[in-house]
């Protein structure tokens, strides 16, 4: 009974902003591989969006930190063409993915 | 011993033993998806056959008004835990707990986890990841389900097995006991927020429990050595929890030769816990920030003064039952003019312990306070009801109503 409940009703919270981004993280996976790692790049650097990537991609190993940053690198944000010096990074890199939910624009890449 | 008490203590050894040897496995290398379900099953099965057959002579059937309370408590809880469940649980589930048992479901790339020392904290004990990784492996799905289910037991059982312990002695203080928790949301939520703090007050209850049970039944050193032995594997703090209550109750245990059987049951779960510290984890961020700053923190009286105001907050405002109970406590013992009893003074100890915590943190104190002050004392809660409980049901009119309604 609990557990029913549980999958019907409890979209509520942060857990609706993680599950929208769960879906489409979803699309990437055969993009990487579990053993891969990855580094995460998004405006305003909220350890927000980092950890929920984290979690979702997880056994993937996922940082945000600029200094060890990998080959591989998803950025995730708001754009809107505000963030061009962000926008400029992807676009000197190799898209090999991308996609959008209702509140960001993701980005796979690698370098060229 | 209530046989029921004995079944939901059985379960909670149950979950750690399959998340010591889900991890025993994995730190050897071993991947068969095979001996990986069948192994755990199998020494579960061996440890509910040993419990279940030795002595139950000692264990005491439940009665239908019994049953009918507990039902109650369970159907309240059921439909206050609907209106605040989350799919992926609060922050820190999905950010560690969850998120190591996804690391840990990976045989092949589990070791990734010991790398994410940036706010994932891969030195936390794993009773629960493990289990719920074990879990979501053989259901073959992500570990939201299985987090939750084991929340779910956790918060449950708790007002259960402070129902069917303090039923025997009064059946008013029982239910009284077992409902303040039962209808205490900030416990529920917690609870179904798939954190490692209920499960920790759990197992500590389930210690202070097997200590109380009567001389007879030999077995309540084992059971209180797994309980222990459980705290230690669930949290980083069950070790101060587990620490304090053996000092507190070494000398009766030696007294009785019970310090084997105690040693025996908390075996397993310590040697997981130092092969997952000396072999894997990275060191806590916590005994890595002691340094030379902490002597001044100490001698900083404003840190005890920011501390205290937190905890009386967290006293008043969240666990105020708690606080009433102790206060009920104090002047029983003032008008039997007698000392505070043991299990008492071990659970101030255990307050002691964390306010202590607090003042040597090398996090930012208010930061610290903010995040984890009222989970850390929630784990105290459940035993400390159980000892108010067992201290208040000697007054006259409450063990009046030890009345026969309650045993038929």
């Amino acid at each position: 009974m609990a557990a029913v409940n549980f999958s019907r009703n409890s979209l509520r919270g942060e857990s609706r902003n993680i599950s929208i981004r769960a879906a489409v993280l979803k699309r990437m996976q055969p993009f990487i591989s579990s053993g891969s790692r990855l580094g995460v790049v998004h405006p305003g650097a909220d350890a927000g969006i980092y950890m929920q990537c984290r979690y979702l991609l997880a056994p993937v190993y996922i940082t945000g930190d600029k200094d060890q940053m990998p080959d591989t690198i998803l950025y995730v944000g708001d754009f809107n063409g505000r963030d061009s010096a962000m926008m400029t990074q992807i676009n000197n890199r190799r898209v090999l993915w991308q996609a959008s939910d209702s509140i960001y624009h993701y980005y796979l890449t690698s370098i060229r | 011993m209530q046989r029921t008490t004995l079944y939901i203590l059985i379960t909670g050894f149950a979950v750690c033993i399959i998340s010591c040897l889900y991890f025993l496995l994995l730190a050897l290398g071993i991947s068969s998806m095979l001996l990986t379900i069948i192994l755990p099953l199998a020494a579960v099965g061996g440890m509910v056959l040993f419990f279940i057959r030795e002595k139950t002579a000692l264990l005491s059937e439940q009665s239908s008004f019994r049953m009918a309370i507990t039902a109650f408590l369970l159907l309240n809880m059921m439909m206050r835990v609907d209106a605040i469940t989350e799919k992926y649980g609060g922050w820190d589930a999905w950010a560690i707990w969850n998120l190591h048992a996804r690391y840990l479901a990976n045989p092949d790339h589990w070791q990734q986890l010991f790398l994410n020392v940036k706010y994932g904290h891969p030195d936390y004990p794993m009773l629960l990841p493990a289990t719920i990784a074990y879990f979501s492996r053989v259901i073959g799905a992500g570990p939201e389900l299985p987090a939750f289910i084991l929340g779910i037991f956790f918060t449950f059982a708790i007002p259960v097995l402070l129902f069917m312990q303090q039923a025997q002695k009064s059946i008013i203080i029982a239910t009284v006991v077992a409902l303040v928790p039962a209808m205490d949301t900030f416990f529920l939520h917690q609870g179904v927020s798939m954190y490692a703090d209920v499960p920790l007050a759990f197992f500590f209850l389930c210690a202070v429990i097997a200590v109380s049970l009567p001389v007879a039944y030999r077995l309540r050193f084992l059971l209180a050595g797994a309980a222990l032995g459980c705290c230690i594997w669930t949290k980083n703090e069950g070790m101060i929890l587990a620490g304090i209550f053996f000092l507190y109750h070494v000398r009766g245990i030696t007294k009785e030769r019970g310090l084997l059987w105690l040693f025996m049951g908390a075996v397993m779960p310590i040697l997981t816990l130092l092969i997952l510290k000396v072999g894997f984890a990275p060191a806590n961020d916590l005994v890595q920030g002691i340094g030379t700053h902490t002597l001044a923190q100490i001698t900083d009286t404003h840190r005890y003064v920011i501390v205290y105001n937190h905890f009386s907050d967290i006293m008043s405002e969240k666990l105020s039952y708690m606080m009433s109970g102790m206060l009920i406590c104090g002047i029983l013992y003032l008008w039997r003019k007698t000392m505070p009893g043991k299990n008492i003074m071990m659970i101030w100890t255990c307050v002691i312990a964390y306010f202590m915590v607090y003042i040597i943190s090398p996090q930012g104190l208010e930061w610290h306070l903010a995040t984890s002050a009222d989970r850390l004392l929630l784990q105290l809660m459940p035993a400390a009801m159980f000892i108010i409980a067992e201290e208040v049901s000697d007054i006259g009119p409450f063990s009046f109503f030890r009345f026969n309604i309650a045993g038929r």
